[in-house]
């Protein structure tokens, strides 16, 4: 009997690689969840017609559409010219009209049905958790099985997933911010022998992949700075004209993050000047009026604490003259900012604020099920959610600790790539930036959310905290696991 | 025999085939029916104005557009009378149906703009029809008048008579024709707009032709654009200057229950009663909605609570409420309007698009209805300074933002220094906001919930009963506990872990260092 498990033990082995097993497993448990009924996702939260009409889908004019309470299947299809210009600049577009036209191919010319969406996530996810899981694995031993188990549970978590259901920008940065990484650590693993068409290619990935994510939200324009301390990791790697590449490549997505961050529109930027003061310098400021009077603004304006831009029930226009001369007009970023490091009390407060929504990726406020599904309004799923639960109840809420956890691990694999400097090893310098630039995005994007819109949306702006801190433990699992901390590879494939 | 019963039957068919008059019901409803909205000439606000202006004169207005209007809806709802307002003349839209009702319609028939039938013409009298000239509007009986720009290219005219409303002057030959026209049961005014002259002649001819009887009445100032935001230093310098002035006038002010500890909170509402007990009178404004929901009744009856209890605890008694026009047509904004037996419609916010959860065509104003208009148009009428309109009347003006807007301000107060003003004050009429705890007001005696207060009188109002505390679940407070636990536990290991480091660093030189001296 033992010899029999042994023999298809190692038939799994020689035909299986963990990577495909990964696959394999999350193919069946993402599928279930998206295309299985009852279908899961996101409910709209408001903020789907900013893709919705540029992209000519509309709300379907026999059926009911619904709000929060319950996820809409089915959309219309716009027949004739459409005259909607884009809400705002994005490349989720690119993701939805191949939705669109393989729903138009095969089911409908006129309905669309969000599972043609999510069945492009759902390919894209699957191909880049291969990716990632060839990243974070070396050869074929049982630990490395478990190494790949452990991704499908952290990366093919429903919190994650339920967002391919939805015209949420949140999806594409679900896939693109598994492939910048995976695409890094795979170019670092590989050895000189490694074809250049294939190293070329992996390149090419990480930049559309870089520049996709920045374009998809502009709250990500930022990011850019993140994936260019990534990308100096390569440049160790690289010939005299590899380098020149990568530099092209650094280039492209330093002008991304400008562009991206350039094009925000007036009213977003007027959005989120008004959020980042009434749901940030005000909210937790023990004398708001005094704060804003100090500042040559109206104290009055601090009873417009709490408050959201598009807040129905105020006693003021948000969108009024008078609120733009006096009050939106009167501060800036940088008024904000140093606001923040002249009251350090505050800024750590909102700090602790965000950080407590750092890893709650399941958006609470939006139903997962659609109508008629025989669920209540606003109900939510916990298959296949365990890792974000664990996440979000036991990571510490305190922002010193996510600072401390960066802190050590740079200080982790700063003390690697010191050895990689010395035995002229690039992989442990390369895995320095990668652990850098994710530091960077868990400590940036905390502070550029808060500074930014204060706490309003924190948990969908804070989504990119939760995945690189996901990947940090993944990758510290993954060099405990191959003995990689302080060595290069042995084997890499 | 057989001839008798052909000729029976001829008789009967005749009798169902004839078209049976459309009796006009002695109600007060009017049912308003525009071709266009006709947003590129910001036609739209002509049809607000128009049913604000019919809600004032307490008229029940349905407003109808013409493609909606089915056969033998004029005579379904009991109207007392009909306006067809064009507001698109060069799109000549029209419907037989409503057409052919009209033309049955035995009540009042009001025509606004172009586009006049033959058979509206033959019931006004003898027309003549005029080129694009220059016309003064005079207002005869308030010897007044306003020169003003007649943009489009043909006008039937109707001569001065008795009956009618104002009069137009053409310029270059001083001959005088009638600008509102009545003749028994039809109407006829060219243009409608509630700004200036136009409006107030307008109105007059609204309530002469549909009430029968023209009052006069001085408008009542009413300061706009007052927010819990506003400028408070700002406010009371208005509010001392019309005082000293002594002009008598009223507040529309959004009011906040939010972040009532904020020192900012109290210090608004002392500012509100400061100018109440100077003498104005206060209207409580609706606040934005901007995504009406089934629970937008509810949320708003809350608000209104919450706020006017705010209010009370610092003195401030609204004795009325004022909010946007297009609140009059949805099932649950106008409930809002009937909780005040006075109420302030102000014209329609432009800068957000107006939704509307349970959109209605009609609405039955409150007790008294006043419709708001820009005091600073009425700086073109010429001649009499003592203008009286037939309908309640509130001159807005906003609330100065600045030192330069202050001195306009007072420059307008002094233009019209022989206006008189109606006080809302010093009126006697009892008018009631029905909230948990309703506010009553009668010639400047204000009742909360029947008991008689002061303005300025700290009242407080007995508070919904409050939230149960929230208490942390066992597993935040756990986790809550952790976070704190393990952020020492890690700072003590680092500490920890930097010693041994140090310390190892300095074993592992020292195996290295030579001990004592050389041999």
């Amino acid at each position: 009997m033992k010899e029999k498990i042994q023999t298809a033990g190692t038939l799994f082995q020689r035909h299986c690689s963990p990577a495909a097993l990964a696959t394999g497993v999350a193919a069946l448990i993402v599928g279930i969840l998206l295309f299985i009924p009852p279908i899961n996702g996101y409910a709209d939260n408001g903020d789907f017609y900013r893709m919705m009409y540029h992209v000519g889908l509309y709300h379907r004019l026999d059926q009911p559409y619904i709000m929060v309470d319950q996820m809409n299947l089915t959309y219309g299809i716009m027949q004739h010219f459409n005259e909607n210009t884009a809400a705002l600049f994005s490349s989720q577009p690119l993701f939805i009209r191949p939705a669109i036209w393989l729903n138009q191919l095969v089911f409908s010319q006129t309905v669309f049905d969000i599972r043609f969406q999510a069945l492009i996530y759902y390919v894209l996810f699957l191909g880049t958790l291969y990716l990632v899981v060839r990243a974070l694995t070396t050869g074929r031993a049982i630990r490395q099985y478990v190494v790949a188990l452990v991704c499908v549970f952290v990366f093919a978590d429903s919190s994650y997933t339920l967002y391919f259901n939805s015209l949420f920008g949140e999806s594409v940065m679900v896939i693109t911010g598994m492939a910048v990484v995976a695409t890094l650590l795979l170019l670092a693993k590989a050895r000189p022998g490694l074809e250049k068409w294939r190293r070329g290619g992996l390149l090419l990935l990480f930049t559309i992949s870089a520049i996709v994510l920045i374009t998809v939200k502009q709250q990500n324009a930022p990011l850019a700075l993140s994936y260019l301390v990534m990308a100096l990791g390569l440049l160790p790697l690289m010939t005299k004209r590899g380098k020149f590449v990568v530099g092209g490549s650094m280039a492209l997505l330093l002008m991304t993050g400008v562009a991206t961050y350039a094009l925000i529109t007036p009213e977003f930027q007027n959005i989120n000047s008004y959020q980042s003061m009434t749901r940030g310098v005000l909210l937790l400021d023990k004398d708001p009026g005094k704060a804003l009077k100090d500042n040559g603004i109206n104290p009055q304006f601090a009873l417009l604490r709490k408050s959201t831009y598009y807040q129905s029930y105020q006693s003021v226009n948000t969108r009024s003259q008078y609120m733009q001369k006096f009050f939106i007009n009167r501060f800036d970023f940088m008024w904000i900012l140093r606001f923040y490091m002249s009251h350090p009390e505050t800024f750590g407060r909102i700090l602790d604020l965000a950080a407590k929504d750092g890893q709650l990726t399941q958006v609470k406020a939006v139903s997962n099920y659609p109508a008629r599904s025989g669920y209540p309004k606003q109900a939510q799923t916990h298959y296949f959610t365990g890792f974000s639960t664990l996440m979000g109840t036991f990571f510490p809420a305190k922002f010193a600790f996510y600072v401390l956890f960066v802190v050590v691990f740079i200080g982790l694999y700063a003390a690697g790539a010191y050895v990689g400097f010395r035995r002229h090893q690039p992989w442990l310098i390369m895995k320095l930036a990668i652990v850098a630039g994710l530091s960077s995005i868990i400590i940036g994007v905390m502070i550029i959310s808060v500074v930014g819109d204060g706490d309003a949306d924190l948990a969908k702006h804070l989504f990119m905290v939760a995945q690189s801190t996901d990947w940090l433990l993944l990758i510290l699992l993954s060099d405990i696991n191959n003995k990689t901390l302080f060595h290069e590879p042995s084997v890499s494939r | 025999m057989k001839r008798l019963v052909y000729w029976l039957f001829v008789a009967v068919v005749l009798m169902f085939c004839r078209t049976t008059p459309v009796q006009a019901a002695a109600s007060n409803r009017v049912l308003l029916v525009y071709d266009s909205e006709n947003l590129k000439e910001n036609g739209e606000q002509t049809i607000d104005s128009l049913s604000r202006t019919l809600a004032s004169l307490n008229i029940t207005v349905t407003v109808e557009k013409f493609s909606t209007y089915r056969a033998g809806e004029l005579a379904r709802g009991h109207f007392r009378g009909v306006i067809t307002l064009v507001n698109w003349h060069q799109s000549r839209l029209t419907n037989p149906h409503f057409e052919k009702d009209r033309a049955a319609f035995t009540g009042k028939k009001l025509h606004i703009g172009q586009n006049l039938t033959a058979a509206e013409m033959q019931a006004l009298g003898t027309a003549v029809t005029l080129t694009h000239q220059q016309y003064t509007l005079v207002d005869p009986a308030q010897n007044s008048q306003q020169l003003i720009p007649f943009t489009s290219d043909q006008w039937p005219m109707f001569p001065v008579d008795k009956n009618s409303v104002g009069e137009l002057v053409q310029q270059s030959t001083g001959k005088h024709y009638a600008f509102g026209t009545i003749n028994g049961h039809q109407a006829y005014l060219p243009a409608y707009r509630d700004t200036g002259l136009m409006g107030l002649l307008g109105t007059r001819l609204l309530a002469q032709f549909f009430i029968g009887q023209v009052t006069a009445q001085p408008p009542v100032l009413v300061l706009t654009g007052i927010t819990p935001v506003s400028d408070l230093k700002l406010l009371k310098q208005t509010t001392r200057y019309l005082h000293a002035q002594g002009v008598p006038y009223a507040l529309s002010a959004t009011m906040t229950a939010a972040n009532p500890q904020l020192p900012e909170h109290a210090a608004y509402l002392r500012t509100l009663a400061q100018a109440q007990v100077a003498g104005a009178f206060i209207f409580l404004q609706v606040p934005e909605v901007y995504d009406p929901s089934a629970q937008t009744a509810t949320i708003l009856q809350q608000q209104l609570n919450a706020q006017l209890a705010a209010a009370a605890q610092q003195g401030v008694f609204p004795g009325a409420i004022s909010a946007p026009g297009y609140w009059m047509f949805d099932q649950l904004f106008s409930q809002s309007l009937h909780q005040a037996d006075q109420n302030l419609l102000l014209a329609n916010p432009t800068n957000y698009a107006l939704n509307r959860y349970a959109p209605t065509n009609g609405y039955t104003p409150s007790l008294r209805t006043l419709i708001a208009t820009p005091w600073t148009n009425f700086n073109a009428v010429s001649g009499s300074r003592q203008l009286t309109f037939a309908t309640p009347t509130a001159w807005t003006i906003n609330l100065p933002t600045s030192k330069k807007t202050l001195q306009a301000f007072r420059q307008q107060v002094r233009q019209w220094t022989d206006q008189s003003w109606w006080s809302l004050s010093a009126d006697p009429a009892v008018m009631t906001v029905r909230a948990s705890q309703a506010i009553t007001v009668s010639a400047g005696q204000y009742t909360v919930a029947g008991r008689a207060v002061n303005v300025g009188e700290h009242v407080q109002v007995k508070k919904t009963a409050a939230k149960a505390p929230q208490t942390a679940s066992q597993v935040n407070a756990f986790t809550r506990f952790q976070g704190n636990i393990l952020l020492i536990f890690i700072i003590v290991a680092l500490v920890i872990l930097t010693i041994f480091l140090l310390y190892g660093r300095h074993i592992y030189r020292n195996q290295f260092r030579r001990k004592g001296r050389k041999p």
